[in-house]
């Protein structure tokens, strides 16, 4: 309970800071305040996760962080550069270059290869196709499907396909990793190889990786988590000295 | 202390990749892809099939209309020479004259060129005129021009009683549309005395000219018909009556000189056999076929070779009438033909398509783009996400759009070759049909190659433009869309 924002920001640098941010949908008549004041400053090299119950924004959130959507309110800053700013090229350059996602649908291009859809963001990065190859390659190694290159999405599982989009978000090497409930349609068991592989990479190369998910074994890989509820950020706390309990079955006596 | 992270604007990925990653799509979405592609076969065909029916048609009357008249060449040259028609079909045949025709009747007559021309105008005239009396409703005709008929018809409208009665009407006739008005027909009146003298001396000149050179020709064929005496000349003999008939003003070759000849054999033995086919006697050996046609050509256009050799035996050799034969059948056909040409298919042997068909075309390629953007839009509809996950891996909104773009352009290029062949084959069948093998030997190279390459560009076209809305639409998809959860 005693996380001190001063001291935890000692020595880190700010990759993405949210300032006042707000969301207002129209639907129809009436206005829905997904969002209605969040600030936040995310530090380089951090595993932070979003967490919520439904309907607190959560989304919203986590869309506004990643540049794929606008607030109606607040201003986002990627190192100091205001995202609303940025024209659609810039902004495409981003995507391609600079932040990397991960979805809860894996979306993998069905018809091409494991191969190809890891190759496919260094096509719009540019990149030579041998040279791409190769370090498509060498990704997959990483994510541990060695030997599974040509296969389609659909002769992979639900958790090689997510290991196949996690190597795919790498392609570029992008400084910030936004992955969206990444494990809500695995097993649990998938899911905790899931978290493994964000770790190390976390660890190994420094990416900054924010999460949302329900998932609470992420907690025990993640840096720091932030609880959402109602549209506003209620806590933010060391994910190590957090425990989250859901309503438990105790026995009866009998 | 990490180095900051530099933002620019995306550059635009080589034309090339994106090309190769729209041909990944298509072949491996191939279902899909055939029935994008089946509808502008389908529109492609229609267009090629019109096309090329209209071209394939036209270029067979131009040919059979160059085989009749080349056959018809030597009757005509033959009638020129030697038959005099009356006053009434001279007028009809300098009214429809070819240039070579007036030429030789100036060398015949030794009229100067102007003279001939200024009468075969004033005859051309003359013929525009009757044809338009007589296509007056009868009523009419019988009210204005007393029943008067043939080139009375002129003397009494030049007569001022006669002008006056037909001036007043003419308000009343509206449906048929007096050539040039009444101002030419009061100057051709005027003239008319003139020409009615020019045309009796052209005639006076013409007997003279005939006359002239059938003594000229005496002492080479003697008294025997000019058609007899070439189917029995010798190449030598024909050469210097040739030779004489040249001297008169007519153009005749080489070429022509045989050409009159095996004409004139064809035509005697013709007309021997067709008498000998109409003798009641003979007729009991012959096959019921026979029997049931009465006329003579008829019998010669089904005669079998075997029949030749048992009904003629000594009499004629059955090559020659076998040759008499085939050709008899080969002017009958090529008649029918010429005469459906004009006729029935009168529309497609005409160059150019006429308005009902451009309204066709035009139907079918709305049907086409409707049918394309379509199949185009519930293809975007399936893909939305793939679509999103692109744009979130950092293709632009070009990139998307040009992807789509060659994505059609693929299947409209696959679909125009393909639509450009059947729309031929098509063609050549109908054509085919209508004349036959003929079809072929007169097939147009360039037009019909023209035809397949309008096909094949035609279709590339309506790919790209029906695939102009869907392809801004899928450009247009927000990234956010990837992250949707259904």
């Amino acid at each position: 309970m005693s996380f001190d924002p001063h001291t935890y920001a000692q020595g880190r640098h700010v990759l993405v800071r949210a300032h006042r941010l707000q969301r207002h949908y129209r639907r129809g008549v009436e206005t829905v305040q997904a969002l209605r004041g969040a600030d936040l400053e995310i530090y380089r090299g951090e595993y932070l996760c979003i967490m919520g119950p439904s309907g607190s924004g959560k989304s919203t959130f986590f869309n506004l962080i990643g540049g794929l959507d606008t607030p109606t309110a607040g201003r986002v800053f990627l190192d100091e550069v205001d995202m609303a700013q940025l024209n659609a090229r810039e902004l495409a350059f981003l995507r391609c270059r600079k932040i990397g996602y991960i979805f809860q649908t894996y979306n993998l291009t069905s018809v091409m290869t494991a191969l190809d859809n890891v190759m496919l963001p260094m096509i719009f990065a540019g990149v030579h196709t041998d040279e791409a190859r190769q370090r498509a390659l060498k990704l997959l190694d990483q994510v541990g499907l060695d030997g599974r290159y040509f296969h389609r999405p659909k002769e992979l599982s639900g958790g090689q396909q997510q290991r196949v989009a996690i190597a795919r978000a790498l392609a570029n090497r992008p400084a910030l990793l936004l992955c969206d409930e990444p494990t809500a349609n695995l097993d649990w068991q998938t899911g905790k190889e899931i978290h493994r592989i964000l770790h190390d990479l976390n660890r190994q190369s420094g990416v900054t990786i924010v999460c949302s998910t329900h998932d609470h074994d992420m907690l025990a890989v993640s840096d720091r988590m932030i609880w959402l509820a109602d549209g506003q950020i209620e806590r933010i706390a060391l994910s190590s000295e957090v425990t989250l309990t859901q309503g438990s079955l105790e026995a009866r006596h009998v | 202390m990490t180095p900051a992270i530099e933002i620019r604007a995306a550059t635009p990925i080589p034309f090339q990749r994106i090309v190769r990653l729209a041909l990944h799509a298509v072949r491996h979405r191939l279902v899909r892809s055939a029935l994008t592609t089946a509808v502008v076969v389908l529109a492609v065909a229609f267009f090629a099939s019109m096309w090329a029916e209209n071209r394939l048609l036209s270029a067979l009357r131009r040919g059979v209309g160059g085989e009749l008249w080349a056959h018809r060449a030597a009757p005509r040259l033959l009638s020129h020479l030697f038959k005099m028609p009356g006053p009434a079909h001279l007028a009809e045949q300098l009214a429809g004259a070819s240039p070579a025709y007036l030429k030789e009747a100036a060398g015949l007559t030794r009229w100067p060129m102007q003279r001939i021309d200024r009468l075969a105008g004033q005859a051309a005239l003359e013929q525009q005129y009757s044809r338009y009396f007589d296509r007056l409703p009868g009523s009419k005709r019988i009210v204005l021009l007393r029943l008067n008929e043939g080139p009375d018809i002129f003397a009494y409208l030049a007569s001022p009683e006669g002008w006056a009665a037909f001036n007043e009407s003419l308000t009343s006739l509206p449906e048929v549309r007096l050539p040039g008005g009444p101002d030419a027909l009061r100057a051709f009146l005027g003239e008319h005395p003139h020409y009615t003298a020019e045309l009796l001396a052209y005639n006076a000149a013409l007997s003279t000219a005939h006359a002239r050179l059938d003594a000229e020709l005496i002492p080479i064929t003697g008294t025997t018909p000019v058609l007899d005496w070439l189917a029995a000349s010798s190449a030598p003999q024909a050469e210097a009556w040739a030779d004489i008939v040249r001297a008169a003003g007519f153009t005749l070759s080489r070429e022509d000189v045989s050409a009159l000849q095996h004409h004139a054999r064809l035509e005697t033995a013709r007309l021997k056999i067709s008498l000998q086919l109409a003798e009641p006697a003979a007729m009991q050996g012959w096959q019921r076929e026979f029997r049931e046609r009465i006329d003579p050509d008829e019998k010669l256009r089904v005669l079998d070779r075997r029949e030749v050799a048992r009904l003629f035996g000594d009499r004629w050799p059955a090559a020659t009438v076998g040759e008499v034969a085939r050709e008899a059948r080969r002017n009958h056909e090529l008649g029918r033909l010429e005469a459906a040409l004009v006729t029935d298919h009168e529309e497609m042997a005409n160059d150019g398509l006429s308005s009902r068909e451009v309204l066709l075309l035009s139907i079918s390629f709305l049907v086409c783009l409707v049918g394309v953007s379509n199949a185009m839009l519930m293809a975007i509809t399936e893909r939305f996400r793939e679509i999103a996950t692109m744009k979130c891996l950092g293709a632009t909104d070009g990139c998307v759009l040009k992807l789509f773009l060659i994505e059609a352009t693929f299947h409209g290029a696959v679909g125009g070759v393909a639509g450009a062949l059947i729309g031929l084959l098509v063609a050549g069948g109908k054509a085919a049909l209508v004349g036959g093998l003929r079809t072929f030997t007169y097939m147009p190279a360039a037009p019909i190659a023209g035809a397949a390459v309008a096909s094949c560009l035609l279709g590339v076209l309506l790919a790209m433009l029906a695939s102009l809305y869907p392809a801004w639409a899928a450009s247009r998809m927000p990234p956010m869309e990837a992250m949707r959860v259904e």
